[in-house]
């Protein structure tokens, strides 16, 4: 910043110096010029009364003797002085002598008496000497006028002075100080040099002071910077974590919009996914779940959420041909501005859920058939059970006996019997839904549970399906064919029992009555 | 001394040591004259007696011991300032010194021999006043 000459403390200094030295110089001229009018006045007075002793001898000869010549050489001598505007001798006998302007008023009048020169008692005659006025004024003003001139002068010198003094002891060692410090960068090593000749004084402190402040400075700076480049390198860290992580991390805000991942988490997601979610930002987190309604809820609700919470999620199908499983942990942060956010690490585990998958359906399938074992089933039948009595519906048991099935395996083998088996398990399975459970009770014996659909339960139309499935003959292989009947007991729930058991009792009922009857038939537990 | 003291007044005329004599013709109307009428006469003021009469002043010459005690005892000053004193009205031309002439013996000769004339003499001198007129004495 540059400061001009006006503002400049030398200048302001000299202004209020200038200003209350004219304020002096003028009351003092002013009482200065009565005095020195007096003054000029006094000396003039006194002037006339030395002119007036000077003559006063040869001015008392002339009254003495009456001698108008002698009286006039006096006036005249007299007239000379600027001082005098007129003189009049007069003698007591008569003579009388005036020249010049006498004014007999004028109180500045010097007039004396003269005295015989040989008798001092003896009154001669008088001089009257008129003071010029006009002169002594005019002195008086010129004297006053040159002081007053001499004064403001005196003033006027006295501010140049200061000025001088100030710029030299303050205005230009503060902007050295002030220059140097604006080159100074703070934080630097560079320090203002310390003058020797202000050594001792303000400036010196100044000095002294300002260079503790920017040494002060600089060690802050230098703090933060050690603390900016600690934050750095841990940041750096982080970041190496963060992009190096086999899981995929990504911050997700309520609405399910993806606020931040890491490289894993594309491949986690996969390429198509990762298209559409990242990419194109067509699609919210939650979208790519089987169940997005759920992963909404948990995302809609974080302020809930206060331990992480584990998810397996299936992602919907999307082209691939293998169903992928994600194991999601997720918790909930916040970030600076408040805001939650779903923390989420995802894993892909599909292949671990498809193992586990494989053995849960090795341990509740049965081997040849791939249907529900016995086991399995009864669970399942269980669960359906308690279905029915939640939605108030029915359900249907059926007990499927195999005719003449012992002959074949006797006959062809049991090579033969196990193809007729895995033939009619797949023929069960494509005239039953997908809701309907089929179990290979054992041997062979099968049970089929169907449930109320949307129109009733019509169990009967599904049995006579069924019936009619064993119609075709069942290739046994090496050009050998045969065909097994079969006999359907069954016993509707809740209508005819109220358990498992007493279930499979009732069907177990009809499928003998089928039997005596003469087989390949169905029947009702009455 | 007491004597000194008491006479100050000339116009009475008394014997003292070492006073001057005024003295004028025998003839002259003048029989007194005053110390004041004196320093007129003598310092130009006046012209004449102060009855009118026409005088002639006539004073001693420069190196007379008594012309110097005359104007001591009559004006208080030097022969020198006396000179002084003619010499500013010199040029003037209407005052004029008194003729200047002679010593006590001949001043008392030319009083005897002139109706207006006033001179004055030493009295310690002893000079013989019996033929002139003495109207006063300067002490």
């Amino acid at each position: 910043m540059s400061i001009s000459f006006w503002s400049s403390i030398s200048f302001r200094t000299g202004l209020y110096i200038a200003f209350f030295a004219a304020l002096f110089s003028a009351v003092s001229s002013y009482l200065f010029f009565s005095k020195t009018y007096d003054l000029v006045l006094e000396t003039s007075q006194k002037q006339l009364e030395q002119l007036i002793l000077t003559v006063e001898d040869s001015a008392s000869v002339a009254c003495y003797l009456d001698n108008k010549e002698l009286a006039s050489e006096i006036v005249r001598g007299l007239e000379k002085n600027d001082i005098v505007r007129g003189v009049s001798i007069k003698s007591q006998t008569g003579m009388s002598v005036e020249s010049g302007i006498v004014d007999e008023q004028n109180h500045y009048n010097r007039s004396i008496d003269l005295f015989s020169p040989f008798l001092k008692d003896e009154t001669v005659g008088r001089i009257l000497v008129s003071v010029n006025q006009a002169l002594i004024n005019e002195n008086a003003e010129k004297t006053a006028l040159f002081h007053t001139i001499t004064l403001a002068l005196h003033s006027l010198l006295i501010v140049m002075i200061v000025i001088v003094i100030v710029t030299i002891q303050m205005t230009s060692p503060l902007k050295k100080i002030a220059s140097a410090l604006s080159v100074i960068v703070p934080g630097s090593k560079d320090r203002i040099k310390p003058s020797k000749t202000h050594a001792r004084d303000e400036v010196g402190s100044l000095v002294n002071d300002i260079n503790h402040l920017l040494t002060s400075v600089e060690s802050t700076l230098d703090q933060e910077k050690c603390l900016r480049l600690e934050i750095e390198s841990l940041g750096k860290q982080f970041r190496l974590i963060f992009e190096n992580a086999s899981g995929g991390i990504a911050l997700v805000d309520g609405s399910g919009k993806l606020k931040l991942h890491n490289p894993s988490f594309k491949k986690v997601i996969g390429g198509q996914w990762s298209k559409l979610l990242i990419d194109t930002d067509a699609l919210l987190f939650q979208d790519i779940f089987e169940d997005s309604e759920g992963v909404l809820y948990a995302l809609s609700n974080l302020a809930s959420i206060t331990t992480p919470i584990e998810l397996d999620l299936k992602l919907k199908a999307n082209y691939e041909k293998q169903s992928r499983w994600l194991h999601i942990l997720l918790s909930s942060v916040q970030d600076e501005s408040g805001e939650l956010l779903a923390e989420c690490i995802l894993y892909d585990v599909s292949a671990r859920t498809r193992r586990e998958q494989q053995i849960m359906l090795e341990a509740e399938r049965d081997p040849l058939t791939k249907l529900y074992n016995r086991r399995a089933g009864e669970r399942r039948v269980d669960e359906l059970l308690s279905h029915c009595d939640a939605e108030n519906t029915q359900l249907a048991l059926m007990l499927i006996d195999l005719d003449k099935f012992k002959p074949i395996n006797d006959i062809h083998g049991h090579d033969a019997g196990d193809k007729v088996l895995v033939e009619v398990a797949h023929r069960l399975t494509s005239v039953l839904r997908q809701s309907d459970v089929i179990i290979r009770w054992g041997g062979d014996e099968f049970v089929v549970v169907v449930v109320q659909g949307h129109n009733g339960l019509n169990a009967e139309l599904v049995a006579q399906n069924i019936l009619s499935e064993f119609e075709p003959s069942i290739d046994l292989g090496d050009g050998i064919t045969d065909s097994v009947g079969a006999s359907v007991g069954i016993s509707i729930y809740p209508d005819n029992a109220g358990d498992q058991e007493s279930l499979l009792l009732c069907a177990d009922k009809s499928m003998y009555a089928v039997k005596q009857k003469g087989r390949n038939g169905y029947a009702f537990f009455s | 001394m007491l004597f000194c003291l008491l006479s100050i007044a000339i116009s009475v005329p008394a014997r003292g040591y070492g006073d001057i004599l005024i003295v004028v013709n025998q003839e002259s109307s003048i029989y007194n004259i005053s110390e004041r009428e004196l320093i007129d006469l003598y310092m130009g003021r006046r012209f004449e007696f102060s009855n009118g009469e026409t005088v002639l002043k006539l004073d001693q010459g420069k190196d007379s011991d008594t012309k110097r005690l005359f104007y001591q005892l009559l004006i208080g000053k030097t022969l020198s300032e006396v000179t002084a004193y003619w010499a500013r009205l010199l040029f003037t031309g209407r005052s004029t010194p008194p003729y200047g002439l002679g010593d006590d013996a001949s001043i008392v000769n030319m009083v005897m021999g002139n109706k207006s004339a006033l001179g004055y003499v030493n009295e310690e001198l002893d000079i013989d006043v019996s033929k002139v007129k003495v109207v006063g004495r300067v002490h």
